[in-house]
């Protein structure tokens, strides 16, 4: 069996992530339960419920975007695969993604009604990228990320 | 605050090619515990990450986890 294409099976990285998000919630003392699954042989998805879930989405969920970036660092790096994670809980993304859709058309529409630029606030890549591909649909407007690190934003320039 | 010196070799053991080295201190100063993380020296970019990500991400659990206890904390680094 010299198989290379997948040096570590979903099955034991799902077990891996488990293990790891499970050892924290105990060792952090979080009111937490966590539920890990295979999305496809890349993704793997971890839902979190329980009474700490509101400390989780704190801040813009910091917490849960924490525990994704640190479990991509630990579990990724022995993985030796390009691994995707999306940790979720209380059905924040869903619900954070329309937040973000209409911050989009809004803010399209202040910089088109005051033919001035449109700056929202701080936000992760994948907010941005949210916001970008919603208003690449709009040729009135033009989007930029601006700024380093923790504040990058996006700005909205009228065309 | 036990649980917490826990939570940080925990975190710190995950990232490093030494966990052996690992060793967390604290100490307390009012309302706040400071903790100093000790890791070999070759391990130390680990813990740091790119642009300080990693550290960062450690303060963010460790806080959280100290906020459920009403304690604020603090975490240093120390070869």
């Amino acid at each position: 069996m010299s198989q290379t294409a997948h040096p570590v099976s979903s099955d034991s990285i799902v077990t891996r992530l488990h293990d790891f998000l499970t050892q924290l919630i105990v060792h952090g003392g979080f009111d937490l339960y966590v539920s890990v699954k295979a999305e496809d042989p890349h993704t793997f998805s971890a839902n979190f419920t329980g009474d700490d879930v509101a400390l989780l989405l704190g801040r813009n969920a910091e917490l849960l975007n924490t525990l994704e970036y640190l479990a991509g660092r630990i579990i990724g790096d022995t993985a030796k695969s390009e691994l995707r994670l999306k940790f979720d809980a209380g059905n924040y993304r869903l619900l954070r993604e329309r937040e973000l859709h209409m911050m989009a058309e809004t803010a399209a529409e202040r910089a088109k009604r005051y033919q001035k630029p449109f700056t929202l606030n701080p936000m992760s890549s994948a907010e941005r990228r949210i916001i970008h591909l919603v208003l690449s649909q709009d040729p009135t407007v033009r989007t930029e990320s601006i700024g380093d690190g923790e504040e990058r934003k996006v700005v909205i320039h009228p065309v | 605050m036990s649980n917490l010196t826990h939570l940080v070799e925990f975190l710190a053991k995950s990232l490093v090619d030494a966990p052996d080295e690992v060793h967390v201190r604290h100490y307390h100063s009012g309302d706040t515990i400071e903790f100093e993380l000790h890791v070999a020296q070759p391990d130390i970019g680990k813990i740091i990450g790119r642009q300080g990500r990693t550290a960062r991400a450690l303060r963010t659990i460790l806080s959280a986890a100290a906020s459920k206890h009403r304690k604020r904390c603090t975490l240093e680094l120390a070869e």
